[in-house]
């Protein structure tokens, strides 16, 4: 990839919040900077943060605005290589075999008999890729191992075959709940940024452009409540993309502002509280309490 | 700093070191990078520099919040150096000539009230006590009706610095690494097993049309051990449960233990050590706080056991209990429910708060039941005790 010049680098990271803002994605600067910065360094992304800050919506984002294709690899406990990077396709092995009894080993492993998941397929993807790592933190220590050299050389080795190369180098994002702590090896490889919950005026930003339809007096409303509620001691705070579908299911119930009256919403907050603990906790006082609390 | 300021290779360097000093792990790597920034981009403020180097050197949630404020005091020590926060209401600041001329105007104050004083000739008592009486005066910071005791999560004794919960988090990683992993009853795949996985050979087989048989093999699934812990936060606790709570939180954070606290029966508090807000550490104090009335050690492994199917005991299960050993409850039952819980593998050690190894009673019955009796009086006893403890 040939770095961008000088004279363009000066307003490239405003011009990539333009994109992203384009692509539905309202990045703050520092994002814009990391993922400048990714481009320009040819280095993966560690994005850390709650669930439901728009970790993976960067993805997304991206993949419409380099417009390449977006390769998802969703981790887990007990991921392993054939599911992450490559497989041999035997039954075609076989097939091959049958029609051509001469064939040697040398003629049955190469490329044509190569299944690619996810790793290999961004490597290999000829335009290039943006490839999403999505929880890493949930595969297991060996898994992430392997991912080193993915990641620091754009490369895989396959034994039979040797090392495949990137011709175009991918855009790697990982994302990480923090569930496990990641390795200093895996961290040191990649660009670390935590997304931290978005500023009133970017989430109001964010669910205009999510829900045109919506009221604005009702988008407020909302924002004004959820930022409220992060403030609270709850188990599981509420992300974006909880107030995002609070505020689809009171659009839908055709409220053009938020009630009063605690029991309208009251059917709309399972979208907002995930644990019994939260939904216990938060009743008509604490939600008038919220109220005069955040000047509603 | 514009952006015709050189930012000279030695500068960038040496804001390396300073970031290695400061925990940062910063290699070459990292300072090519901050390099290839500078060229790469004509940087006009030190805020976009600070934006742009912040990835590259930061790698956890703690470098990323401690970043701020390394980058500034390196390059920018003039904005740093010497300040202080300050709450509450401040003094207007005064010059010198202000001083001077406030302290005349006292002096003639005090001279006249003197004067006043002495020629009325009054011996009234009270003028005497005019001064104790503004001393009496309740202060600025006990008026409002707040309270004068601090905060819990305030108090310095609860405090813990971030450095000392990472070297506990490492060390209880290093616990981690160490812990056995054992066999279960149940299979899982892997190239690596010995036995044959009849079932999906044959399936493999089938899915080729029966033309070939690959083998697939398998091996007994191993499961790590799973870690509980039990916390004695009674009043005779009270000075040592904190330590056994971040320690029980740091292990629940690496690997996942469960945390169990307990007075006269076990409370779970798991779900509180996932979290690191003011509120959690204000509750974790609160309930090490307080407490009196006796201990009922026995009856609360007797409840663990009995009353939460959600804890299961077995060969795979360690459970470490952090108390004094002063139980209220009969000095045999505490040995009873040790033994039932042996019975059934589970291995039992036991960290006190003391130099010496508990004499209640109570643990001395117990002690045949317990795999370790380990001290855990700070952190660099329990370090050593953790390090020390046989798998």
């Amino acid at each position: 990839m040939n770095a961008p010049s000088p004279q363009m680098a000066g307003s490239t990271i405003g011009l990539l919040r333009e994109d992203l803002a384009r692509a539905g994605y309202f990045a703050d600067e520092s994002l814009a900077s990391v993922v400048w910065l990714a481009e320009h360094l040819e280095r993966p992304i560690l994005l850390e943060g709650e669930a439901g800050v728009g970790k993976t919506a960067l993805a997304a984002a991206l993949s419409k605005t380099l417009n390449r294709p977006l390769i998802r690899l969703q981790c887990f406990e007990g991921l392993d290589l054939a599911d992450a990077a490559y497989e041999w396709n035997v039954a075609r092995q076989l097939m091959a075999i049958r029609l051509k009894p001469e064939a040697t080993e040398a003629n049955l492993y190469t490329r044509d008999y190569l299944l690619a998941k996810p790793l290999l397929a961004a490597i290999t993807q000829p335009e290039g890729a943006v490839l999403l790592i999505d929880e890493v933190d949930r595969a297991d220590e060996a898994f992430e191992a392997y991912l080193l050299e993915v990641l620091s050389e754009f490369q895989m080795s396959i034994p039979e075959l040797g090392t495949l190369h990137a011709n175009v180098v991918p855009r790697v994002i990982l994302t990480s709940n923090g569930t496990r702590s990641l390795s200093d090896a895996l961290r040191r490889r990649c660009l670390f940024h935590v997304v931290e919950y978005p500023d009133p005026f970017r989430e109001r930003c964010i669910l205009q452009a999510s829900l045109p339809d919506a009221d604005i007096r009702l988008v407020e409303s909302v924002v004004t409540v959820v930022q409220g509620l992060r403030n609270e001691d709850l188990q599981k705070r509420p992300g974006l993309a909880e107030s995002l579908d609070w505020l689809r299911a009171l659009h839908h119930c055709g409220h053009k502002e938020l009630p009063d009256d605690f029991t309208q919403i009251h059917q709309t907050l399972s979208c907002l509280l995930k644990t019994r603990e939260d939904r216990f906790a938060f009743g008509p006082d604490s939600y008038r309490q919220l109220q005069e609390r955040y000047g509603r | 700093m514009g952006a015709d300021l050189a930012w000279p290779s030695e500068r960038v360097l040496a804001f390396g070191l300073f970031l290695r000093e400061s925990g940062f792990q910063i290699g070459p790597q990292e300072q090519r990078d901050f390099l290839r920034v500078l060229h790469a981009k004509p940087l006009t403020t030190l805020g976009e520099v600070q934006l742009l180097w912040r990835p590259i050197a930061c790698h956890s949630k703690r470098d990323h919040m401690a970043w701020q404020d390394l980058f500034l005091r390196f390059w920018e020590p003039h904005r740093t150096r010497g300040t202080t926060k300050v709450s509450g209401q401040t003094k207007p600041s005064r010059n010198l000539q202000q001083r001077v001329e406030q302290a005349k105007a006292h002096d003639s104050q005090t001279s006249q009230q003197a004067n006043k004083h002495s020629a009325s000739g009054q011996t009234d008592a009270r003028c005497g006590t005019g001064e104790d009486d503004t001393e009496k005066k309740p202060s600025e910071r006990s008026m409002g009706g707040a309270s004068t005791v601090d905060a819990l999560h305030d108090r310095e004794s609860q405090m813990w610095m971030p450095s000392d919960l990472n070297s506990l988090e490492q060390l209880a990683r290093g616990i981690h690494r160490r812990l056995p992993q054992t066999r279960t009853r149940r299979w899982q795949s892997s190239i690596h097993g010995l036995k044959l996985d009849g079932r999906r050979t044959l399936r493999k087989s089938a899915s080729l049309l029966g033309d070939s048989l690959i083998p697939c093999w398998k091996r007994r699934r191993r499961e790590p051990i799973e870690l509980i812990l039990l916390n004695d936060v009674s009043r005779s606790m009270e000075a040592h449960a904190a330590l056994a709570l971040r320690t029980s939180r740091a292990f629940h954070r690496v690997m996942g233990a469960r945390v169990f606290v307990f007075h006269l029966r076990p409370i779970e508090v798991t779900d509180l050590m996932r979290r690191d807000t003011p509120a959690v550490q204000e509750r974790i104090n609160a309930v090490t706080a307080g407490f009196q009335s006796g201990t009922r050690i026995a009856d609360s492994i007797r409840a663990l056991h009995s009353h939460r199917p959600s804890v299961s005991f077995n060969r795979r299960t360690r459970l470490w209990i952090f108390s004094d050993g002063f139980d209220t409850a009969p000095s045999d039952q505490l040995a009873c429910e040790l033994q039932y819980l042996n019975d059934k593998g589970v291995k039992v050690d036991w960290f006190y708060p003391t130099r010496q190894a508990p004499t209640s009673q109570a643990a001395k019955a117990a002690s045949a039941m317990v795999s370790e009796w380990l001290p855990a009086h700070d952190f660099v006893s329990l370090r050593s005790s953790l390090l020390n403890l046989a798998f």
